[in-house]
């Protein structure tokens, strides 16, 4: 986990040290994504404004998995490869407990591979229920949590590597940049919208003749899903019979917020119209919700129907995901939920694909 | 001057040709319909020329079907439904002039039978269930299958592991949509024959009011014997029928209670003799307790559904609760039919629970409309012994489902979708609220000959099983009866 402020910050894609602390990242990542968990590494929180990004820290494994409900579980873990004096694990446990606070996570781990942590510190995590892990406790922690699953061969450094890259070219530089920043800082309902717009201006680079067109459009797509299924919950809580209502208000922040919205712009077109500016057979005023709206309660609707399968859908995308890369992946099966799944995931894709206007997307 | 030229209701009814009970329809149905220039305390008063250039683009549009995709769609679903439930041969020679549209339709159909599937495992397991649901034969399936997928409603994929499966790709919230791919299919078919293009455009013509036959454009170029023929089969189908003796007005008895022309007479005829006081009752009360009728009259209008009524049966006995006929007023539109059968059924199980149950009465029917509609408690009623009996109707028409508890009590539970919380607001509405429809029951039946928005599906399946509306020999009948009264 790094601190610092934004002129330190490398651009996407590109590394300007090595990173000490990318092998055990990847080690933990990898761990974490074969047990289920939809794995992220140097998650960074922080905000774009005007001059680049503003006041910033990361997360360097983050993990989220989801319950029938739809309720996530998250879990950070922060990496430490080093053994200066400097490292203080004391500030460390502190640090994380803020950003579990922050991201919503419930469990956190600091995990030190070289460094050995006093007894006392292990207590101070234990109170902050961060749990402390130092040598080859680390690596016992991830064989416990991939024990008896198959290794899908995630997170090797090679593949990580070449999916920095694919965020190389500048018009990537938009949605890169968002989802490597803004959308995991804000992490709410702005997401939908933003992540949709932001690969909208992508799009029409994205024709399916380059490997990793693929990479952009799943990871993206992981992306979506992690929002979708934050409406989702939304929806339960609300009643399927108001799934529209809901998707609509959910875009805007809440009902209220929508309400709000809406009134608005009947004022506006009421006064746009008696001023002759719009006219039945003039200009109109471009709708307030998104084009997608309807097709968006659809998926959800889809989504909240098999719940056994929608959970699974983010371990889909991020399996498609590392297979692009060349990585062996889960092993195939013909469950029902897993099928369920590999058609829900289907139609998260093809959704995006007439969101954004692409004219490609990949198959499941 | 035309400008400031004013009308009122019956001057509209008398431009539109129609009775002004259909106006006050138009106005009620249509957000687009002008807005009247003053509210006087003999009614709303609108600007001519506004009224008739609505006149002028509603015939247009009507008109205009052919460009509309999501009609097509339906038209198609419901020729093909109307085939299946009322055509002795189904596969008759007549019927190959049809092909196309018959196609079109089993996809609409198969579409809403996968509906909710997601993925399709079994393909073989569905086409036997086409056969058996749907009367789709194995070669009719393929070909309607193909018509799915390329209307991007149903697409095959094979697994990691070498399976083949479908993936449903039905739309379930806006129905619209898959009829209109459907449609969209039927209108690019270069192969159409001129006498299913005819028959498709008259259905949808005589669906939204009664048409004089010259008035069809889609009927006026055919050759006589080609025209017969249309509708010779639309009246085999039971969607085309003539209101006249001499054949020159024809409407489409698929979306009415009961058939509008018979309504028509018989309301009249009830209006002058006692019988209208039974009518009076039923509107006043809806689901009036008609157990006890030994009336001939009333027992035959029953019977000949005039009077939709329903059965419930638990620890009191059976009992017949009667409704008025339906004369517009609850519903938004004509496809909500449906619902307005489950907000009956929901009054009368709930006129039984008051009236005629054994172990507990219930005091107020809203309290219970009240429970099974709140999220809160999971839509669910207290357990209870007689649910199971007297509830049955529900469960039947998809309304709610009941559950055993452990101590042989049973809890029923609304299925909480969007059709069944309205037809609980509409059965509120019933119980305490103004009566259905016009005040008037001899009002004429032209109320029923307005136009709807038909976006929603009608229950596709409910279409081919449903039961016939009151045959002509039987309303004939009661007619007869009433003039010798």
């Amino acid at each position: 986990m790094s601190r610092g402020d934004g002129s330190k910050l490398r651009p996407a894609g590109k590394q300007t040290r090595k990173d000490q602390d990318l092998p055990l990242k990847l080690l933990v990542g990898s761990a974490l994504a074969a047990s289920g968990y939809y794995t992220r590494i140097n998650v960074e929180l922080s905000a774009t404004s005007a001059r680049g990004l503003a006041d910033v820290t990361d997360v360097d494994v983050l993990g989220t998995r989801y319950d029938i409900s739809f309720s996530s579980t998250t879990i950070a873990v922060s990496c430490k490869s080093g053994e200066s004096k400097g490292l203080s694990p004391a500030r460390e446990i502190f640090y994380l407990r803020g950003v579990l606070d922050y991201v919503g996570a419930g469990n956190g781990v600091v995990a030190f591979s070289r460094k050995r942590v006093p007894a006392h510190l292990r207590d101070l995590g234990r109170r902050l229920n961060v749990l402390v892990l130092s040598g080859s406790e680390v690596e016992a922690w991830c064989n416990a949590l991939t024990n008896g699953v198959p290794n899908p061969d995630y997170y090797l450094e090679s593949q990580y590597e070449e999916y920095l890259r694919t965020w190389s070219p500048t018009y990537m530089q938009g949605l890169a940049e968002y989802l490597r920043t803004d959308y995991w800082f804000h992490f709410d309902f702005r997401n939908l919208q933003n992540v949709v717009g932001h690969l909208k201006k992508t799009a029409p680079h994205i024709t399916g003749k380059e490997p990793w067109h693929s990479l952009v459009v799943l990871d993206t797509a992981a992306h979506f899903c992690l929002t979708l299924f934050d409406l989702c919950r939304q929806v339960r809580l609300m009643g399927l019979s108001a799934v529209s209502e809901t998707t609509a208000a959910y875009l805007f922040g809440g009902a209220p917020s929508f309400r709000a919205r809406r009134d608005l712009y009947s004022r506006v077109h009421q006064l746009l119209s008696s001023t002759g500016v719009l006219s039945p057979n003039g200009p109109t005023l471009p709708p307030l919700e998104p084009s997608y709206t309807a097709a968006l309660s659809e998926l959800v609707m889809h989504f909240i129907d098999r719940p056994h399968a929608a959970v699974l859908v983010l371990q889909i995308l991020q399996d498609m995901f590392w297979r692009t890369l060349g990585a062996v992946g889960v092993p195939p099966s013909d469950d029902k939920n897993f099928l369920a799944a590999e058609k829900l995931t289907q139609d998260l894709i093809d959704f995006l694909k007439v969101a954004t206007g692409a004219s490609w997307a990949p198959k499941v | 001057m035309d400008d400031l030229e004013l009308i009122g209701l019956y001057e509209i009814a008398e431009l539109a040709g129609v009775s002004p009970p259909a106006v006050a329809n138009w106005r009620t149905r249509n957000a687009n319909f002008p807005k009247p220039a003053a509210d006087l305390k003999s009614g709303p008063v609108f600007r001519a020329h506004e009224v008739r250039a609505w006149l002028r683009r509603r015939k247009e549009s009507d008109n205009d079907m052919g460009k509309d995709p999501v009609r097509v769609g339906l038209r198609l679903l419901e020729l093909e439904c109307a085939i299946q439930a009322n055509v002795d041969d189904s596969h008759s020679a007549e019927l190959v002039d049809y092909e196309v549209s018959r196609t079109a339709g089993q996809a609409a159909r198969l579409a809403m039978l996968i509906r909710g599937q997601d993925v399709i495992e079994d393909e073989l397991r569905l086409k036997k269930l086409a056969a058996i649901e749907l009367g789709i034969s194995p070669p009719e399936y393929a070909a309607a299958m193909r018509l799915l997928m390329e209307g991007d409603l149903v697409e095959e994929r094979t697994t990691r592991l070498g399976k083949r499966v479908l993936n449903e790709k039905v739309n379930r919230l806006v129905h619209a949509d898959n009829y209109r791919r459907i449609g969209e299919l039927w209108l690019n078919r270069d192969k159409r024959s001129v006498k299913e293009e005819s028959l498709i455009y008259t259905l949808d013509r005589v669906i939204q009011s009664p048409t004089e036959v010259d008035q069809i454009d889609a009927l006026r170029n055919l050759k006589i014997p080609d025209r017969d023929a249309v509708l010779e089969l639309g009246g085999n189908a039971g969607i085309i029928d003539s209101v006249d003796e001499e054949k020159r007005i024809y409407f489409s008895p698929l979306l009415w209670d009961v058939n509008p022309k018979k309504l028509a007479v018989f309301l009249k005829q009830a209006n002058q003799t006692s019988f209208s006081q039974v009518i009076k009752n039923a509107l006043n009360r809806p689901g009036s307790d008609f157990t006890a009728a030994v009336d001939p009259l009333l027992v035959q209008a029953i019977s000949g559904g005039i009077l939709p009524s329903y059965r419930v049966t638990s620890t009191g006995g059976p009992r017949v609760y009667g409704f008025a006929p339906y004369t517009g007023g609850i519903l938004t539109c004509d496809e909500e039919k449906v619902i307005l059968d489950k907000a009956r059924a929901l009054v009368a199980c709930l006129r039984y629970g008051s009236e005629a149950a054994t172990i507990t009465r219930i005091r107020n029917p809203l309290l219970i409309l009240n429970a099974i509609t709140d999220a809160n408690r999971n839509y669910r009623l207290k357990p209870h012994s007689e649910l199971k009996l007297q509830y049955g109707m529900l469960i039947g028409k998809q309304i709610g489902r009941v559950i055993q508890t452990a101590n042989g009590r049973f809890i029923f539970e609304l299925i909480p979708t969007e059709d069944n919380l309205r037809a609980c607001a509409i059965a509120r509405e019933l119980l305490y609220g103004e009566v259905t429809g016009a005040k008037d029951p001899g009002a004429d039946a032209a109320l029923h000959l307005v136009n709807g928005k038909i976006e929603h599906p009608l229950h596709e399946v409910k279409i081919a099983r449903k039961k016939r509306a009151a045959r002509s020999d039987e309303l004939a009948g009661l007619v007869e009866r009433l003039q010798a009264v």
